[in-house]
């Protein structure tokens, strides 16, 4: 299912305003069910999530887990946007220049799976373990290498496929339709933002 | 028109890379329940050794400064405000950098990231303080930018060995 840029960015950016301005768990889980796809994804940050609520009250300091909420926001709303806003609208709103947005969006959730399993799978690997020997070099390396190779071939495979595709030419046709469902995500948007707005939800 | 698509592109990967990697490596740290100093080890590192290469990957004039631009938006889309003025500054300042001393090669990848990551770094620690209504004072201020110095300097030598060997394999060109 996708959805139309004209009303799903404007209705990320209002689940977005109320994770940023409000300290409700709303917009965290507003954006939560999206997320049904990406199951591992989806345990991990949970866990993450419920970690962090459990630490801050054992702390005493409960009143920081706002920032919890709104690290999971902005991610979930961005992994969102990548599987469900349909790209070629969003052209259709910010023309050729919007191109280097859509490649960041494009490329969030891959970068995201790599540098977390990444890092994940580090202990078991054995990675951590350099960094008590103090061998602090190799350890990055080992670290920052998968994350990065991945990075340049993104990059560079990129490079080519637009100089073949769209530096040659191409037209962007604008798409304006919007249909019912793309309505009902901009009223859903609209809908978190209000709620989050009510002081005691 | 070649080049400039090449730039953009790349410094709009490069941006999104390092800022993903936060959160990735956020996620994979505490899923794991691993020791309390990786993760703020790892962020402090892992982010900027992004952003080095990319400098190298680019290697064209206006590089720094692209890539600080694209950052600072990302910052600003994410209402973190504070850190898009830091991000666009170091990245003039990188750039400023980069013309004297090119982008590739050991002595210029240890400068430029260490520019980058005091700029980052130093300033964002200051503004942060700032909002909580404390002025940094003069002295912890600089042993603060002593260390990201520090921090930069040995993100660009890992920035080097890690490019050059990408460059070697090919998979850089």
């Amino acid at each position: 299912m996708k959805v139309n840029a004209v009303l799903a960015l404007p209705a990320a950016l209002m689940i977005a305003l109320a994770a940023a301005i409000t300290p409700s768990p709303v917009p965290m889980i507003s954006t939560i069910p999206f997320l049904i796809g990406r199951k591992r994804f989806l345990l991990l940050e949970l866990l993450v999530i419920a970690l962090s609520a459990f630490a801050l009250s054992e702390l005493d300091r409960f009143s920081l887990f706002a920032y919890t909420e709104r690290t999971a926001t902005f991610v979930n709303l961005y992994l969102l946007a990548s599987d469900y806003v349909d790209r070629p609208s969003i052209l259709a709103i910010t023309g050729k220049a919007g191109l280097p947005l859509i490649v960041g969006l494009n490329y969030f959730p891959l970068f995201l799976s790599v540098s977390s399993e990444v890092t994940f799978y580090a202990r078991i690997r054995g990675i951590t373990n350099e960094l008590k020997k103090g061998k602090f070099v190799s350890f990055f390396q080992s670290l920052a290498l998968p994350i990065l190779v991945e990075v340049v071939r993104v990059a560079e495979n990129l490079y080519m496929a637009y100089s073949l595709k769209v530096y040659g030419g191409g037209v962007i046709k604008r798409k304006l339709r919007v249909t019912g469902a793309d309505a009902l995500f901009g009223a859903y948007g609209a809908l978190v933002l209000w709620l989050s707005l009510i002081p005691h939800f | 028109m070649d080049e400039k698509v090449r730039l953009w592109i790349f410094a709009a990967i490069f941006s999104v890379a390092s800022y993903v990697v936060s959160a990735g490596i956020s996620l994979g740290t505490a899923a794991y329940a691993a020791s309390i100093f990786l993760d703020p080890l790892l962020n402090l590192t892992i982010p900027l050794l992004i952003l080095s290469v990319g400098f190298q990957a680019i290697n064209k004039r206006g590089g720094a400064f692209a890539i600080g631009l694209i950052s600072a938006v990302l910052f600003a889309l994410t209402f973190l405000f504070f850190l898009t003025a830091t991000a666009f500054v170091a990245g003039i300042l990188t750039e400023v950098s980069a013309y004297l001393l090119g982008y590739r090669g050991m002595k210029a990848s240890v400068i430029n990231t260490a520019v980058y990551g005091l700029g980052e770094g130093a300033l964002s620690v200051y503004i942060g303080a700032l909002f909580l209504h404390y002025a940094v004072p003069i002295l912890p201020f600089v042993g603060f930018s002593l260390v990201f110095v520090a921090l930069g300097a040995f993100v660009g030598y890992l920035g080097q060995s890690i490019s050059s060997y990408m460059i070697k394999s090919g998979l850089m060109k």
